[in-house]
């Protein structure tokens, strides 16, 4: 019986041991997907470059890239710009991953040897931000044109007040911008900086200084008036106006945009909705105001101030060192029946912008064969 | 003597039988003793994960190959028996970076109930440290860097290149990994 029942306790205590270490457990799961690593297969098919083959190509690359003089023997920054990788294979892919992962490679390996440009994302957050410090910089602007006005010989020496009526400012349209606010403020600025030595002339008596001088040049034109100046009818020393102007060598205008697009609602996917709208594109070029005083009688400029209002949007490119471009080529076999092989070469290389010169060149190739054809997006 | 049985399984209490029932009183404690003990530990909210030992770091190559997920008795069915490495190097290339060569070939079958060997693919990558991994220190054991896994497929006969290097020229020692890595 004590034998017996000593063997009993020695099996259950061994069991319950041991059977911690019986088989491989399986994790518990509440999910349909599994998380896999990056270099994992995901066991669906296709011979095409996998998850797998960007990582490898982004390590292979940057250790390559990394030890071409170009980069290794360059003490300073290397700047490189990026094309994108022509597609040249039967694959409809979103072809910058391969560029992307390469960028984030370099970018953590190479702590800041080298650069890249913003080229896609970004751009119009990053254009806003600069519109509103250009417009921060108004305030400094009108300052700027005030003192320049208001601390002139020409003001300070006038026996009397002088006389300014306002005229509109020219090429608007570069800018977009309400002119009239603009001119408005900056009159105010200089009547507050001249201390009474300037008195502008109220909005509706410039209007109708203006048709006077409209009128006086038909009269001219016609012949009927031969005096040269205007300020016998319209009784004002100067002329306050302006003109901005476009630093480009086009002619540049805000262009109207008309969109127009029908597709599912952002808020109920289900609903079809059509939406239109007209948008306004500043030209991108650097914008300058130029601010003059016109002597009503003579129509010459004794003073005259030209200030930068907004600066082009640069891309940068242009201070790049390098070019980083490559080709993705296939040679494709499809059998009856789902079976598919691949042998596919990404190269890459680098261009020096300038010469158009090859400065190194690398390839990544694979071939894969499947018996499970699959969509690629 | 015959015992009577109780429902519950305590053993008789007999008068005449005070040394049996003392025997058996112990006997039962110490059963719920070890069962308590088993299931008591399942309790427990958090556990201490085991440490690798090292001493089993200190005798790690250069290049290790990654246990197998399947482990039988006799035998693991490891494609480890099937890989030789022909060639290792380790040098600081023209740019100052660490370098490591590994050539790797496929044996083929070399026993006698396997004569032909399979044709496979392997995962292999490689960390890089600073310090010397095999030290006592946990900090030494911090990589450097990692590559990712590279699969290399190995037809017999053929030895297959392996380059990588470490893009931090802080890196002095290197570990190849070699898996069979699957899903």
């Amino acid at each position: 019986m004590k034998k017996y029942f000593n063997s009993i306790m020695i099996l259950i205590t061994s069991a319950l041991i041991f059977s911690g270490c019986a088989a491989t457990p399986t994790p518990p799961s509440t999910s349909y997907t599994r998380t896999l690593e990056p270099d994992q297969e995901d066991n669906i098919g296709g011979s095409f470059l996998e998850s797998n083959d960007i990582r490898t190509i982004a390590y292979e690359i940057t250790n390559s890239l990394l030890t071409t003089p170009e980069i290794s023997g360059n003490d300073d920054i290397v700047r490189i710009a990026i094309a994108p990788i022509k597609n040249s294979s039967r694959y409809i892919i979103d072809k910058n991953i391969f560029m992307k992962r390469l960028r984030i490679e370099l970018n953590k390996v190479a702590k800041g040897q080298v650069r890249f440009y913003s080229q896609n994302v970004g751009q119009s957050t990053r254009k806003e931000i600069l519109q509103e410090q250009d417009e921060e910089e108004w305030d400094l602007l009108i300052d700027e044109i005030a003192n320049y006005i208001g601390d002139s010989n020409l003001v300070k020496d006038s026996i009397r007040p002088l006389k300014v009526a306002v005229i509109p400012v020219k090429n608007t349209n570069i800018v977009g911008l309400n002119a009239e606010s603009f001119t408005s403020l900056t009159r105010s600025r200089i009547s507050e900086k001249s201390k009474g030595r300037i008195i502008f002339l109220a909005r509706e008596e410039n209007g109708r200084v203006i048709e006077q001088i409209l009128d006086e040049s038909d009269l001219r034109n016609l012949g009927l008036v031969e005096s040269r100046s205007n300020n016998s009818i319209s009784s004002v020393d100067y002329f306050f106006g302006g003109e901005f102007i476009a630093k480009s060598l086009s002619t540049q205008s805000v262009i109207d945009n008309i969109k127009a697009e029908v597709g599912p609602s952002e808020e109920d996917p289900g609903v079809i909705e059509a939406k239109g709208g007209i948008s306004k594109e500043e030209p991108n070029v650097t914008k300058y105001l130029n601010v003059m005083l016109i002597d009503a009688q003579t129509g010459e400029i004794p003073l005259e101030k030209t200030v930068k209002v907004e600066r082009k949007m640069q891309s940068g490119l242009g201070n790049a060192s390098y070019l980083l471009t490559g080709e993705l080529s296939a040679l494709s076999k499809a059998a009856a029946g789902g079976d598919r092989s691949d042998y596919v070469i990404l190269s890459f290389q680098l261009v020096e912008p300038r010469t158009n010169e090859v400065l190194w060149e690398d390839a990544y190739e694979t071939k894969k064969v499947t018996n499970r054809s699959v969509l690629y997006k | 003597m015959k015992l009577k049985k109780l429902p519950i399984g305590v053993f008789c209490i007999n008068k005449y039988n005070q040394g049996i029932y003392m025997k058996n009183i112990f006997r039962i404690k110490w059963t719920i003793g070890i069962v308590m003990f088993l299931f008591l530990t399942s309790c427990q909210t958090t556990y201490n994960v085991d440490r690798v030992k090292s001493e089993d770091i200190e005798q790690e190559s250069t290049i290790i190959f990654v246990r197998p997920s399947q482990f039988h008795v006799f035998g693991t069915e490891s494609l480890r028996d099937y890989v030789e490495v022909v060639y290792e190097s380790a040098n600081f290339n023209d740019t100052g970076y660490l370098e490591v060569n590994v050539g790797f070939r496929n044996r083929g079958g070399h026993r006698w109930y396997n004569t032909t060997g399979p044709q496979y693919q392997l995962m292999v990558k490689t960390v890089f440290y600073e310090h010397d991994y095999k030290s006592p220190s946990n900090q030494a054991r911090v990589p450097l860097y990692e590559t990712n896994w590279k699969t290399i497929n190995l037809l017999r006969g053929t030895t297959v290149p392996y380059k990588t290097m470490c893009p931090n020229k802080s890196a002095q020692y290197y570990q190849v990994v070699v898996s069979e890595l699957q899903l």
